[in-house]
């Protein structure tokens, strides 16, 4: 067996994982190779390393009250399971969430500006029937007044409206001169 | 407790008695604990996490066939979801120091104390770098001390897949913590 072999099964070995067969080649190949031997330790210090961290542990209490806890869930039903809350609000959700948000947002902007323009647009048309009006009662008013200075006696006296109307237009006129 | 006491507990608690899933958590709730904690290192999750694999094997213990033993059978739903949760999470988790969790012995100097915890940092945080399901192999083989047939049955992989990731894992942590060895 050369060491490139031994080298893949040394993992085995050391966990007492390889059949019979297996387990002597290495082992006598160990005993000849001393690159070999030195990977082999190298990789039991490591376990050795990794072992400390079995060393951690929690307090006394905490699993003098394990049981309680467990009870109280089997008994209520446990509803969300970590791995569930977490999937609420995992970075997928979350992003989905925002750019629905950000969608409805911007909808919305969509529509009020159209129901904005829509309202410029009725504000126009007022304005521009309101600008005609006003041009054929001036012009009435005109006619009625070119009559008066003709002394037509026929001619109806002005109203209230008609003088005030009458009034605003000489001052208008004064004010273009 | 021997497989036979196993296998009596378990018929019990198929049938519906939880004094006999009490003893069976009494039984396998460190152990369970610290495969969680291991991987995730961080004692908020292992509590949730060991929590939530006792609660499904208790909801599923129906569907328990006997085919490996009830402590494979908790491992493997143990660290399933372990795995689904780390995966879930993105990525592994961040070395933290747990307050709940001693690691160093009263009776060491301050110094020695210091030294102690900057080592542990070096290990877990090389064994934080490793993908997950070499990190599980590392915890089942290492820790646990499982053969890897077993481990296959665990992560339900075949022995070869979970001989190589063991392998592949401590040619990665000998790199990575090669100034101590």
């Amino acid at each position: 067996m050369d060491c490139r072999k031994v080298e893949k099964l040394l993992s085995r070995y050391l966990d007492n994982s390889l059949n019979e067969s297996s387990l002597d080649e290495v082992k006598s190949h160990l005993d000849s190779c001393e690159k070999c031997m030195t990977e082999f330790n190298a990789m039991v210090k490591i376990d050795g390393l990794v072992k400390l961290k079995a060393k951690e542990t929690p307090s006394k209490e905490y699993f003098e009250n394990y049981w309680r806890r467990l009870e109280d869930k089997i008994d209520n039903g446990h509803i969300y399971s970590l791995s569930e809350q977490k999937r609420l609000f995992s970075p997928f959700l979350a992003r989905f969430a925002f750019n629905s948000i950000l969608a409805a947002l911007l909808i919305f902007l969509g529509g009020l500006l159209y129901i904005h323009s829509q309202q410029i647009k009725s504000l126009q048309f007022v304005q521009e029937e309101t600008h005609k009006t006003m041009t054929r009662y001036l012009a009435h008013l005109r006619t009625k007044i070119d009559m008066k200075e003709g002394i037509q006696s026929s001619v109806q006296p002005f109203d209230k409206i008609e003088k005030a109307a009458i009034m605003q237009l000489k001052y208008q006129q004064s004010k273009d001169i | 407790m021997t497989k036979n006491e196993d296998f009596i507990l378990v018929r019990k608690a198929r049938l519906g008695d939880k004094d006999a899933f009490r003893q069976l958590v009494e039984e396998y709730k460190k152990q369970v604990y610290f495969i969680a904690y291991r991987m995730t290192n961080n004692h908020a999750d292992a509590d949730d996490l060991s929590q939530e694999a006792f609660v499904k094997a208790y909801q599923s213990i129906g569907s328990f066939k006997g085919k490996s033993s009830f402590f494979t059978w908790l491992y493997r739903i143990t660290i399933n979801i372990t795995l689904n949760y780390l995966k879930k999470a993105g990525k592994n988790q961040p070395f933290e120091l747990d307050e709940n969790i001693s690691i160093a012995d009263s009776s060491l100097s301050p110094d020695k104390v210091l030294q102690q915890r900057q080592l542990h940092e070096q290990i877990t945080k090389a064994i934080n770098s490793l993908p997950v399901k070499e990190k599980a192999v590392v915890e089942l083989a290492v820790l646990e001390g499982l053969p890897h047939k077993q481990i296959a049955q665990i992560l339900g992989c075949r022995e070869k897949t979970a001989s190589w990731r063991l392998f592949q894992a401590r040619k990665k942590l000998k790199e990575k913590l090669s100034s101590f060895v």
